[in-house]
């Protein structure tokens, strides 16, 4: 075993991550003969790294994209980003993105290979977000790949470019519900802050409502 | 011949005391007076010669005609029983001389005579021996030796005066740094004075300075009366050479020639208190001390060195020279008597010395020198000449024979207080020595005390047992890290030491004695704990982790730990690159997203959080309508927030439990009570 393949304790690095689907209405200058007739959306699924440029190539030796069975070749293999499939049809279905990392202890890499779920969206889904005019959906979602306890490898890799530099402006205003930023993080969690604050008022309510209730039951038994 | 046949000859007894104490007192009683009486003249030499390291003898009584009692067995003699060993005078041939010799040797003699017709050779043959001694050369060629001699002296004076010249010149600028104004005056006074100066001290001046002057490698030149004419001439055309004629050369001459025949063996101390007046010789003097004298006229000669430029330079090197003793050179006559002498002598200098009655007098070393260089230009030439030989003729330097002959007069006239005094201080020395080894010692022992783990992470992690269980297993890690590397080091040292002193036996001793401190402990060094202080919790750990790892991986490239460590992250830049160190909670190697991170707080049964999901949708927190609400952007800080939220939430759920259960329990008694 090369020292490169040693974990490295008690640490964790994380991988910012967007993965999802676009889809629009299929124009009808892009239907091919192959096109089937039912088949009313053109869309994209995809996993890429949330900062642009930062490279998961000496990571990832391929992704695997699992359609629905009906598809033809219902398993897409794309080894170098951008990671995506686009595809035509009618309905949504769950997408299994499998994330293949390159194998070999001699590489010092060795993580088991991973799978993300994705609920194909065509229709819009989100009431935050009203319909575009376009009929464009996007359901883009924002996650960490989380590698714990890396190898030094590992750890090489992703040291080499700091890879959670979330920006603080969205790249253009109309993707809003394509990208997060990292007020998005701070809105979130200054929301979790008031959740918990609630709670945790409502647990001092319950609390000296059960004191009240102890004290009369003690004064019942008396 | 040993010290009994010495003994046998003298009828000497050993002195058997030791093992008959009682017979002893006996004999010292009844013949001290006899034996008191009896060691004179030749006995009491060749007694003497026995050397301290003999045992005690006695001597019995001899009478002053010893020699004829010589065989026979007196009455008093210790041993009675005891032959003496006949002797027998024997004739022998010293040398191939004619005359004829005898003396006594051991033996009859007719033993003797037939080793004679034998022949065997006469017993000290082997000292018969001839120094060859080169014959001096006919009077023209060594009158050119001579030329040669005195051109490389003139130069050899030429560069010590202009040596003495820039100390000279080089004491006047520290000295008129410190007195200024006194210069001003004393040169005034130098003006007045240099005018006198060449004329009027002369004769004092250079015979002073020709006795005192140990570092001049000025010879003394020969002024024997017969030759004593030609002198001035040959100083003058030897000053001409070197060009540094001058009136005063000779006037000074005559005087030099009468005045050094007869003080020339002044010593140094002697000569400088002589020149109290004179300038000259007590610049020469005090820079013989390595010190500069206040000498008013001195100084004034300093200055005006010093102010008048090159022109003054030169006229001082001059007069330097002048004042320079002018050696008495050998004449031919004075070599062929020393050559003689040295002959006859076989070089034994001391002798030489001694004898040495020629008018001039001189010292060992002038003889010596002088011997030595005509000898170095007869063999020069000569083809088969043993090289090393020249060389050590070549060697001899008079000024510093003289001078290891001062060294070591001092050095045997110290005073008993002196020499304990030298030996403490040598003592002190060596304590000194031995205080500081033991010093350095001891503080790389507390160096390597200070050399501790470090605490790589917060201690909050080992306040449980099983921390103090991991904390203690780390440190044995440590431990034995320390101990295997002080170990390697040792035996590097202990291979070192072997190779190169053929693994003699003691050497573990010799490295652990090395006066070299051992390196100070990384961790103890002040500059490891200021950088430590820049360090966020994971850099701690991480340079923990690398020191643990030890030093396999620093061979090679830098390993990415150190990479990462190089760039000295903030907090906030180590979130940039999503690292982060967990200190506490457990992780589970391999690749998740952290939307489906194992939280604690999600770690419940299933009614749990449908409960839980229930109860946030009470409070009118939005779950997005599902049962597995998540953050929608799972972050590592949103999904801690996330953590604690539902632990929250479970909290006030067992809350809500037990309110409800005490409400029961209410409503139980009240209604037991109102039946």
């Amino acid at each position: 075993m090369s020292s490169s393949s040693k974990r490295i304790k008690n640490v964790s690095i994380s991988v910012p991550v967007y993965y999802g689907n676009h889809a629009v209405k299929l124009a009808p200058e892009k239907r091919t003969e192959k096109t089937p007739v039912d088949h009313t959306h053109e869309w994209t699924v995809f996993i890429k790294p949330a900062i642009e440029g930062f490279d998961l190539t000496p990571l990832i030796k391929k992704v695997t994209f699992k359609l629905h069975e009906t598809y033809e070749s219902p398993v897409r293999t794309v080894e170098r980003p951008p990671y995506q499939v686009t595809e035509t049809g009618w309905g949504e279905f769950e997408v299994i993105i499998k994330l293949h990392f390159h194998a070999g202890v001699e590489l010092g890499i060795n993580e088991k290979n991973f799978q993300i779920f994705h609920g194909l969206k065509l229709h819009p889904f989100n009431p935050q977000h009203p319909p575009k005019p376009n009929g464009e959906v996007h359901s883009v979602l924002y996650d960490e790949l989380v590698f714990s306890e890396p190898t030094e490898k590992v750890f090489e890799i992703l040291t080499s470019k700091p890879s959670n530099l979330l920006p603080y402006k969205l790249s253009d205003p109309s993707k809003r519900d394509q990208e997060y930023l990292r007020t998005d993080e701070l809105d979130e969690l200054s929301k979790l802050d008031v959740y918990i604050e609630q709670v945790k008022a409502e647990i001092e309510n319950q609390r000296n409502l059960y004191k009240d209730l102890e004290q009369e039951k003690l004064a019942l038994l008396q | 011949m040993s010290a009994n046949d010495i003994l046998d000859v003298l009828n000497v007894q050993r002195d058997q005391s030791q093992q008959q104490p009682a017979k002893k007192k006996q004999r010292v009683d009844t013949h001290s007076s006899n034996a008191s009486s009896s060691q004179k003249g030749m006995a009491r030499e060749l007694y003497n010669l026995l050397g301290p390291n003999t045992p005690p003898i006695n001597l019995s009584g001899l009478s002053s005609a010893g020699a004829g009692a010589l065989g026979m067995n007196g009455s008093n003699r210790i041993k009675p029983n005891a032959r003496p060993s006949p002797w027998t005078r024997m004739k022998f041939k010293p040398q191939s001389q004619n005359a004829s010799f005898s003396h006594w040797m051991k033996g009859s003699k007719e033993l003797l005579e037939s080793e004679e017709l034998k022949g065997k050779g006469y017993f000290f043959d082997k000292f018969n021996t001839t120094l060859s001694l080169p014959e001096l050369v006919d009077k023209e060629t060594y009158e050119s030796y001579l030329d040669e001699f005195k051109e490389a002296e003139m130069k050899e004076r030429e560069r010590i005066a202009i040596e003495k010249i820039r100390l000279k010149e080089r004491a006047i600028e520290k000295q008129r740094e410190k007195e200024e104004k006194e210069k001003e005056r004393l040169e005034k006074e130098k003006a007045t004075k240099q005018a006198a100066l060449p004329v009027v001290p002369k004769p004092s001046a250079s015979s002073s300075s020709e006795s005192g002057n140990i570092s001049s490698q000025a010879i003394s030149a020969s002024s024997s009366t017969t030759t004593a004419s030609d002198i001035p001439k040959k100083d003058i055309e030897s000053a001409d050479e070197s060009s540094t004629k001058t009136n005063s050369t000779v006037a000074a001459n005559p005087v030099t020639v009468t005045t050094s025949s007869t003080a020339p063996n002044t010593s140094p101390l002697d000569s400088a208190k002589e020149a109290g007046q004179q300038s000259d010789s007590k610049d020469s003097s005090s820079e013989n001390k390595g010190e500069v004298k206040k000498d008013s006229t001195g100084d004034s000669e300093l200055a005006s060195t010093k102010i008048d430029g090159e022109v003054t330079t030169k006229s001082a090197l001059e007069e330097l020279l002048e004042l320079e003793p002018i050696p008495e050179e050998f004449s031919y006559e004075e070599t062929a008597y020393l050559f003689d002498l040295c002959k006859a002598f076989e070089l034994k200098w001391y002798i030489i010395t001694d004898r040495y009655s020629y008018p001039i007098k001189r010292s060992q070393e002038d003889l010596k020198e002088h011997y030595y260089r005509v000898c170095y230009k007869i063999l020069e030439p000569e083809s088969n000449t043993n090289p090393n030989l020249l060389e050590s003729l070549k060697s001899f330097s008079k000024t510093k024979e003289v001078e290891r002959k001062h060294y070591l007069e001092n050095l045997l006239k110290r005073t008993p207080a002196e020499i304990a005094e030298e030996e403490s201080l040598v003592i002190e020395a060596r304590r000194f020595e031995l205080a500081a080894k033991k010093m350095l010692v001891e503080r790389s022992y507390l160096l390597n005390l200070l050399d501790s783990p470090q605490t790589s992470q917060s201690v909050q992690q080992y306040q449980s047992s099983q921390g103090l269980a991991t904390l203690y297993s780390n440190l044995m890690i440590i431990d034995k890290h320390q101990k295997k590397r002080q170990q390697q080091q040792l035996q590097k040292q202990a291979n070192a030491n072997g190779s190169s002193s053929g693994g003699s036996a003691n050497n573990g001793h010799s490295a652990q004695t090395d006066p070299v401190p051992p390196a100070i402990p990384i961790a103890a060094s002040s500059s490891f704990k200021k950088e430590r202080t820049f360090q966020t919790h994971l850099q701690q750990y991480l340079s923990g982790l690398l020191k643990q790892q030890g030093v396999s991986n620093n061979k090679h490239e830098p390993s990415p730990i150190q990479q990462l460590l190089s760039k000295r992250l903030t907090v906030k830049e180590e979130e940039a690159y999503g690292l982060h160190y967990h200190a506490n909670d457990k992780i589970v190697p391999g690749v998740t997203l952290r939307s489906t991170q194992k939280l604690p707080g999600l770690q419940q049964r299933q009614s749990v959080l449908k409960s839980v999901n229930n109860l946030l949708q009470e409070m009118d927190i939005p779950t997005a309508g599902g049962t597995n609400w998540k953050p929608a952007m799972p972050t590592r800080k949103t999904m801690a927030k996330y953590d604690s939220l539902l632990r929250a939430v479970v909290a006030l759920l067992d809350v809500k439990k037990g309110r409800d259960k005490i409400e029961a329990e209410i409503k139980l008694i009240k209604s037991q009570r109102n039946l």
